[in-house]
């Protein structure tokens, strides 16, 4: 296997004339968290389906754990957890059916026991006699991911998991990511449009768009803080600009009619002080996150 | 002059005593039938017709004087033909007749005296009879009959230990019956080979027979 | 993953819901309407099957109405609405799965997709087997309670004849369990034809009622009387066997026409008939299981 997990070559796939995902490849090292970023139709979770065997390549090869997932589905799937999409479970029965019928299929004990520690793990201690069709959105979720985990995989693939969570569990499914990745050494696939989640949890990531590959690499060094957006409220703009117009700070203005600029992080106080010198009132001052205003570039070039 | 007087009161004279001979040999077989107050019988009863395909039902038969005769089957489920009650034959003989005599006929190596029983009630169900009679033994061994009610039927006798009591061991009793169709789309039948292949015996579609074994009697 | 597993699964899911209660009610509900109206006016019936009969014959019709022939009567009702039935758990296999959201849950866990859709199939037929099973209890056994037992008479039209045929008391029951066989091999079409429309569906309405709608419309068809439909078309259609349990009612007779006991009229129609439906289940399942193979999940 080396030191990938999942190897993807040149992967395709057509719906009819729809070209959904255009010669993708990419690697996922083991014991990293690996981002999937892009807009919504971007061919995230297209990639993804395709990784589990659900939808068949136009073309292309897909490796993991060492074995070409064509003719060796079983084995591969045996040691993968996933959500795909919303993690829908039979909403007619309640958790502890939806975790037995799972644990029959994966040969794993039943017992009250095993499938009480496992509803503790993602948060549903209790709840487990309940039917799934009256938990919440956020319960659903936890339910699926217990589900992901029932087999103890050694690479998990989370389609948008915070999707519809409130921000506790937000963070309950970021700590879990985090434990399974630094506690548990598991490989996981983690895929979203909220830029935020994936540079807070990702190791490596790769940008979607349009069922194209725009960027690859690892989190750190696509987050340059040179790249920062600034972006500075005053009640005197039209100076300020002529200002800056005049000034070193020039190179780095983004925008003739707002006091945008791109520039390091660190540098932000020097140009505070350069405006404050000039009597320019400061009202407000945002920084945004640098990848955001990388894929914002990426996409709209 | 003489001689065609004397010949035609020969011939009426001939014909007067043919007619006493008739007479005497019904009014004989009448009084042989008469004997028997009530039996009952066992048997079996063999019933064909085109679109009947029924086993061979075993009947209980119960006869009580004049004409009172049922015949039941022990398992409820048999198509008993209507008029089958005639086979008691005094059923013939019960009403009043004019009987004339239509000579002899030779059936089944036997000379039969032949009857004809021409009913003179109007309210008789009984249209005409025409009986073949054994005059040696003094039962009937064939009869025709038609009814107002039940179309025409046909009886043969086969007789055998109770011939002297003039209770026959068979009856074969042939009846006419209207054609069956079942109504249409009430069925769903299932279309095979053999459905389509079904020949009917042209002869017996409107015709019926039912054959009754006589096998145990218990008499009066 | 034992394919007993998946099919434990598989009949646990069945069990669950409560629409798969609905067919077994549905039955009952059937059955006994049917037992109701022929125990208040059944000799009306009697008298509409024997028309022209009873001029000729005495019949005792109230030991002709017997449980035998009751539930002859009924299973010759029954037998045409209880493949709505069949699809109504069969035409949600893959489809209803598809839109719980379930289906993509399944296929990514290490169970093939031959398997997935065998143990459904399984599932169906023993959900079927269970709707025969309840089907004969009510329609045979409790016939036979309220009607009681006797020969039995079975109205045909074969060709331009009709008939009435009587079979022996004792010559039944083995015809009723070669029957209810016999139903669950047809049963089994309809199951298989439902779960094949179910893989081109996200929700199970579709397939539902296009399994019934097919059945329908073919079930029509193989009933009229025409000819150029008899010859080029009716061989063709699977619903010109579904009727074929009544063959073990079609009695062989003598030259005289008398029932022979313990025999067939043409036990080589209904076993071709029963290969034909073998074959129809066979062709559906493998071509079920080659699409399902090749279909991208999108659910």
């Amino acid at each position: 296997m080396g030191q990938y997990i999942v190897e993807v070559e040149g992967l395709s796939k057509s719906f009819a004339s729809f070209e959904a995902v255009k010669h993708i490849s990419f690697q996922i090292q083991k014991g990293s968290v690996y981002g999937f970023l892009g807009q919504n139709g971007a061919g995230k979770s297209t990639t993804m389906r395709m990784l589990l065997s659900l939808i068949q390549p136009s073309s292309g090869k897909i490796s993991i754990f060492g074995k070409p997932l064509k003719g060796n589905e079983k084995f591969i799937l045996s040691n993968i957890g996933a959500i795909i999409e919303k993690p829908d479970t039979y909403g007619y029965l309640s958790g502890y059916d939806n975790l037995k019928i799972f644990s029959k299929i994966f040969a794993r004990s039943t017992s009250q026991s095993a499938l009480d520690a496992l509803l503790e793990k993602v948060g549903l201690k209790g709840r487990g006699k309940d039917k799934v069709q009256s938990y919440s959105q956020g319960m659903k979720q936890r339910l699926g991911i217990a589900i992901a985990l029932l087999n103890d995989p050694d690479f998990i693939m989370l389609d948008e998991p915070t999707n519809g969570l409130d921000p506790q569990g937000i963070s309950e499914i970021r700590n879990l990511i985090g434990h399974f990745s630094k506690n548990e050494g598991k490989t996981i696939l983690v895929s979203s449009h909220l830029l935020n989640e994936i540079e807070m949890v990702a190791d490596s990531m790769i940008i979607l768009h349009k069922g194209e590959k725009i960027a690859e690499g690892k989190v750190k060094e696509l987050l340059d803080p040179a790249n920062t957006l600034v972006t500075i409220e005053t009640s005197q703009l039209v100076s300020a600009i002529k200002f800056i117009q005049e000034s070193k700070w020039c190179s780095k203005l983004v925008s003739n009619h707002a006091l945008k600029f791109e520039m390091d992080k660190a540098a932000i106080p020097l140009l505070v002080q350069f405006l404050v010198e000039h009597q320019i009132p400061i009202s407000n001052i945002q920084s945004n996150h640098s990848l955001e205003n990388y894929f914002l570039k990426l996409t709209n070039a | 002059m003489k001689y065609p007087t004397l010949i035609i009161i020969a011939f009426l004279m001939g014909m007067y005593s043919s007619a006493q001979d008739v007479n005497t040999l019904i009014k004989l077989v009448k009084n042989k039938l008469d004997n028997i107050n009530r039996y009952q019988a066992t048997g079996t009863m063999k019933t064909s017709i085109a679109y009947l395909k029924i086993p061979i039902a075993k009947v209980n038969i119960q006869y009580r004087k004049p004409n009172e005769l049922t015949i039941k089957s022990n398992n409820g489920v048999t198509f008993v033909p209507k008029g089958v009650d005639a086979i008691s034959l005094q059923n013939i003989f019960s009403s009043e007749f004019t009987a004339i005599d239509g000579g002899t006929e030779k059936i089944k190596q036997k000379v039969l005296r032949v009857v004809r029983l021409l009913p003179t009630s109007q309210q008789s169900n009984i249209v005409l009879s025409t009986v073949y009679i054994n005059p040696s033994d003094l039962v009937v061994e064939k009869s025709s009959t038609t009814t107002k009610d039940e179309g025409t039927y046909e009886m043969e006798m086969q007789y055998g230990k109770y011939i002297q009591l003039g209770l026959p061991d068979k009856v074969t009793f042939t009846f006419n019956a209207k054609d069956y169709k079942i109504p249409k789309g009430l069925t769903l039948d299932f279309d095979n080979a053999s459905s389509k292949n079904q020949k009917i015996d042209k002869t017996m579609l409107n015709k019926g027979k039912a054959e009754i074994v006589f096998q145990q009697y218990t008499i009066n | 993953m034992s394919m007993l597993k998946l099919l434990e699964i598989e009949l646990y899911k069945i069990s669950k819901r409560p629409r798969t209660y609905i067919s077994f009610a549905a039955i009952s509900a059937i059955v006994l309407i049917f037992q109701f109206a022929f125990k208040a006016d059944g000799e009306n019936y009697m008298n509409l099957m024997l028309q022209g009969i009873n001029d000729s014959f005495q019949l005792d019709k109230q030991h002709a109405m017997n449980g035998y022939f009751m539930c002859y009567i009924i299973l010759n009702t029954l037998l045409v609405q209880v493949p709505i039935l069949v699809a109504l758990v069969a035409g949600d296999a893959i489809s209803g799965e598809a839109n719980m959201g379930t289906l993509r849950l399944i296929l990514t866990k290490p169970v093939s997709r031959t398997e997935i859709l065998v143990a459904k199939f399984l599932a169906s037929i023993v959900y079927t087997i269970m709707l025969l099973i309840w089907m004969a209890f009510f329609s045979l056994m409790l016939s036979l309670w309220i009607f009681g037992s006797g020969d039995m008479l079975v109205f045909r039209v074969a060709g331009e004849v009709s008939q009435i045929m009587q079979i022996a008391q004792d010559d039944i029951v083995w015809r009723y369990f070669a029957a209810f066989g016999y139903a669950a091999v047809a049963l089994t079409v309809i199951a298989a034809l439902a779960i094949f429309l179910s893989l081109f569906a996200e929700n199970s309405i579709g397939p539902i009622i296009t399994t019934v709608c097919i059945v329908l419309v073919f079930t029509i068809v193989s009933n009229m009387n025409i000819p150029i439909i008899d010859q080029h078309v009716k061989p063709y259609l699977f619903t010109s066997y579904l009727v074929g349990w009544k063959g073990f009612f079609y009695i062989a007779t003598t030259q005289d026409g008398i029932p022979i006991k313990g025999s067939i009229e043409d036990l080589k129609s209904i076993q071709s008939s029963l290969m034909i439906l073998i074959g129809h289940i066979g062709a559906l399942i493998l071509l079920s299981i080659y699409i399902f193979k090749r279909k991208d999940i999108l659910s």
